[in-house]
């Protein structure tokens, strides 16, 4: 079970050209024993993307109960020689990875409106990431009307929500992020070409506007990710198995 | 129109973010204006064969699209051919001063900006699409459209334009894919910037072709090559968007400039 307390860490690579197997074989493999000597949590999720702004892009999330605790776990991971002989060892003589974007996150209120039910089941199928920015004044209502109008129509047209969060530490906050699953590239399309033409949708950013003077949310980057086979993230963003 | 004759145009590049939600309201406001017969009066029904786009001159568009991945969404975007820039500017001013076009931005409005932010770039038929371009029939190109946009290092985009015309295009066309046009941005963010649309059947074919790419070694021994030429990195980023072509804004093949 998440915790709503927790906090998170999405961890998006722009990848070198040619060399996301060699970054999928190290997170999927090799780094394992590693984040676990240094009490780095297995992630919640692994992804790989080429319809991103970034791509290719290679994604994890990771699940904290202390920011404190990540950055004494990381900054022995960083500084075990292991780590670097292995690193070095793998990167060939060219690093993996052009650019590194953080986040750390918090579980928002469009999360807790949005469970998936039932025990936790691996999600397959194509995910998507939503790093959309929001309203400065009014964060915390654009959560709630995602959360009460948007994703509950999504998940009627086949979303599964893994995730909502708010953005704790980043770039362009107030930023939500939302990992959503579907099964597939049509199906997805279908949903999102109906909320652009839905007339209650439209009538909700209507009032939106009216009631806060300004929309509630901003531009929106979105990455179509692909989970990795090692780690198909679950419903709720439960342990992987 | 002769291969030669595409050097003597200009590309107009509009992309709008619009509004939360609104993304299909501009969709259609652009219908109304650029392709529906133009009213006689304010808001009134089209009594008119033309839009109102034609009646300034304003040529339709040669693709519209709105964004189906990539940052700035929701994304709505097109390009239109000019023959000059004076040509250009003596049709959007005036429609834009036209109070049938007013009514048109003050109803779809409804109170409230309908579109947040505005790029428009001017862009030259790169070189790269008369290398790369396949003749054929100016028929509609459905299916999954890509747009990259490479910003280069300054002084050394001419290596980007070899490796795309010479490797990276040529097996996107392998892989399925249509080559729509290729641009060098001439006034925009960023620059040097060369900007490429594609058409993909559908988006597993996209998704494997990307994938393949990612690893084609002709491509990456050349890239290591010119990095070491160049004493550097060549592209220093890339923005890659996913589109879905608008009913009124399929492109043709070639965006209909095929010889």
């Amino acid at each position: 079970m998440s915790g709503f307390n927790d906090y998170y860490e999405l961890r998006l690579y722009r990848c070198a050209p040619g060399r996301l197997d060699d970054l999928h074989h190290r997170m999927g493999c090799e780094i394992t024993p590693l984040f676990e000597r240094h009490g780095i949590p297995r992630p919640l999720g692994y992804w790989d993307s080429f319809a991103s702004s970034e791509a290719p892009l290679y994604a994890y999330l990771l699940q904290w109960p202390d920011l404190d605790q990540r950055m004494t776990a990381f900054t022995a991971f960083y500084s075990d020689p292991q780590w670097r002989a292995q690193r070095d060892a793998s990167n060939a003589g060219a690093t993996m990875v052009d650019q590194i974007e953080l986040m750390i996150l918090r579980p928002s209120s469009a999360w807790a409106l949005n469970r998936t039910d039932g025990e936790p089941r691996p999600v397959p199928g194509l995910h998507e990431l939503r790093m959309q920015t929001v309203s400065t004044r009014n964060a915390e209502a654009a959560h709630q009307a995602w959360g009460k109008v948007d994703l509950p129509f999504l998940r009627a047209r086949g979303a599964t929500v893994l995730g909502v969060f708010m953005c704790w530490f980043g770039a362009d906050m107030p930023q939500m992020v939302s990992i959503l699953g579907w099964p597939d590239f049509d199906t997805r399309a279908r949903a999102y070409n109906e909320h652009d033409r839905d007339g209650s949708i439209a009538d909700a950013r209507r009032a939106e506007r009216t009631e806060f003077g300004a929309p509630l949310f901003d531009r929106c980057n979105v990455h179509l990710m692909r989970p990795a086979p090692y780690g198909v993230a679950r419903t709720n963003f439960a342990p992987l198995e | 129109m002769p291969k030669g004759a595409i050097a003597t145009v200009i590309f107009e590049y509009r992309f709008y973010q619009a509004s939360a939600g609104r993304l299909d309201e501009e969709v259609e406001r652009m219908r109304e204006v650029a392709i529906l017969g133009a009213p006689d009066v304010p808001n009134g029904p089209p009594v008119f064969k033309e839009s109102l786009f034609d009646r300034y001159g304003i040529p339709r568009p040669l693709g519209a699209w709105t964004a189906i991945s990539g940052p700035r969404q929701p994304l709505f975007g097109y390009i239109v051919r000019w023959n000059s820039l004076a040509e250009r500017d003596a049709a959007f001013p005036p429609f834009w001063a036209d109070p049938l076009w007013h009514a048109v931005r003050s109803r779809t409005d409804a109170g409230s900006p309908l579109v947040d932010r505005i790029d428009t770039w001017l862009m030259n038929p790169s070189p790269v699409w008369a290398a790369v371009r396949k003749d054929g029939p100016d028929t509609p190109v459905g299916g999954v459209h890509e747009m990259r946009i490479h910003h280069t290092r300054a002084g050394y985009a001419h290596y980007l334009s070899a490796a795309l015309a010479e490797i990276e295009l040529p097996q996107c066309q392998a892989f399925g894919a249509v080559v729509l046009g290729v641009f060098d941005v001439v006034i925009g963010p960023k620059m040097p910037a060369i900007i490429s649309f594609i058409a993909w059947p559908d988006y597993e074919t996209q998704q494997r072709a990307r994938a393949r790419l990612d690893v084609e070694p002709r491509l990456l021994q050349r890239m290591a090559d010119d990095e070491a030429d160049a004493g550097g990195p060549i592209v220093l980023s890339v923005e890659h968007t996913l589109l879905q072509p608008v009913d009124y804004g399929v492109p043709a093949a070639n965006f209909g400039m095929s010889a």
